[in-house]
């Protein structure tokens, strides 16, 4: 009987318990499967691990979005909502299945005006010919249909405008333009408000260069503005979009002689 | 008897091992915690020997040994840190020759008192473990002092059988 007494010294019910140990046990050690289960399973991991490579390989050669305009704008709105407007003889295309995984990347050629949703974690990325515009969400044409040079201007929000492949760019907002000439690094802004938004201008000078004058006259209405005399000084207001009155006032005031020809 | 096997069956050790394990660390470590720990330890790490590739021929002497290293080990460590545990402890240890075949019995017995009814184990416990005279038993669980009696004699009989079995299974 001294071994009963040794059990009953200490028995309680529910501890040396074989079963709960066994689960204890066995939930710890779920790689303890015997050998075939063991082989079984590593045969299925490599399987799974093969048909997500495939797949993946499969889905990566997917043919992109491709969306074109003829003749005629037509205006898309891509998968995260963003609208974009592609006007005649452009297009724009995009991998649907990357599209807004880390990034929103589009291709495009010729005009495209952008409405981008805002989403911070996936920068939606524009990538020109020749040129690269990124954005976290606003609305922006870009424009290249001209050869010689991109255009962006920005209707609202913020946008890096940088060459392709280039780091360095400038930053636009709301109402800037920027062109970038062919063969250029840097973008060039455009201090004036756009003919692509179409608004009136004002147009206020004091005591300002008559060089300086006709440069700014010239980016805004896409011509090139020189004159002889260049030492003269201006202080006027115009309120017009007709730039030829604006040339006949200067002239009559300063009594210069303006050149007018258009950009090439 | 399953020592040749290859295949070492999980269950079946715990089936066959676990609580006399547990019972034969209690006898050097006379802690219910203490001994369940290091049992657990054990099987665990002999398990995961196996898998890698260990061959034992007697698992049986194998696990018991371990169980008897870890927990001396686990003393002596007591030992150094608490006083408390002084050497008289190790005075039980002379006869530790019969500790491995006595625990088969005690667990054997604890398993049959496991089994009795809640009723009845209560009734047990109180009479045996905790020293309680019959009358003390009725008067506590408003039961007669008969019913007691009855309940402690049969208690006493399933584990009779219980530890009867046992000897039959090894010794028989």
């Amino acid at each position: 009987m001294k071994h009963l007494k040794f059990v009953l010294k200490y028995y309680a019910p529910g501890i040396f318990d074989t079963r709960k140990a066994l689960r204890a046990y066995k939930s710890q050690h779920p790689s303890t499967i015997r050998y075939w289960s063991r082989y079984i399973a590593g045969v299925a991991a490599s399987l799974i691990l093969c048909i997500g490579i495939g797949y993946y390989l499969m889905n990566r050669n997917n043919q992109p979005s491709l969306l074109y305009a003829d003749n005629e704008t037509v205006t898309y709105t891509l998968p995260d909502g963003s609208i974009v407007t592609v006007y005649p003889h452009s297009s724009l295309s995009y991998y649907s299945d990357e599209f807004g995984k880390k990034e929103r990347l589009v291709e495009m050629t010729g005009k495209v005006r952008f409405n981008v949703q805002k989403n911070p974690s996936a920068p939606f990325i524009a990538n020109a010919q020749a040129a690269t515009v990124k954005v976290l969400g606003t609305q922006f044409v870009v424009d290249e249909l001209n050869p010689d040079s991109v255009g962006v201007s920005v209707t609202s929000g913020k946008v890096l405008f940088t060459a392709k492949d280039e780091k360095d760019g400038v930053i636009l907002t709301k109402g800037m333009q920027a062109y970038l000439l062919a063969g250029e690094i840097l973008p060039e802004i455009a201090d004036t408000v756009t003919s692509t938004t179409q608004t009136k201008r004002k147009f206020i000078f004091e005591n300002t260069p008559l060089a300086d004058v006709l440069k700014e006259l010239s980016e805004h209405f896409h011509v090139q503005l020189s004159c002889a005399t260049t030492g003269k000084m201006l202080t006027a207001e115009f309120d017009t979009d007709n730039l030829d009155e604006i040339i006949m006032i200067i002239e009559k005031s300063l009594d210069v002689k303006i050149q007018k020809r258009p950009i090439k | 008897m399953l020592s040749n096997n290859r295949k070492i069956n999980i269950d079946e050790i715990f089936r066959l091992y676990y609580r006399p394990l547990c019972l034969y660390a209690l006898h050097y470590l006379h802690s219910t915690d203490d001994a369940e720990d290091v049992v657990q330890d054990c099987v665990t790490e002999f398990l995961e020997r196996i898998d890698r590739g260990l061959e034992v021929d007697n698992v049986r002497s194998y696990l018991f040994m371990m169980v008897r290293n870890r927990s001396l080990d686990s003393l002596k460590l007591a030992t150094c840190i608490d006083s408390n545990h002084t050497a008289d402890e190790f005075v039980e240890l002379i006869d530790e020759s019969e500790y491995e075949e006595a625990s088969f019995i005690e667990a054997r017995l604890w398993t049959a008192i496991d089994s009795l009814p809640e009723k009845c184990r209560e009734i047990f416990l109180l009479c045996k473990r905790d020293g309680l005279k019959y009358e003390e038993i009725a008067e506590e669980l408003g039961i007669s002092i008969n019913t007691v009696k009855n309940q402690v004699s049969k208690a006493l009989q399933t584990l009779k059988n219980g530890c009867h079995k046992i000897y039959m299974f090894f010794f028989g």
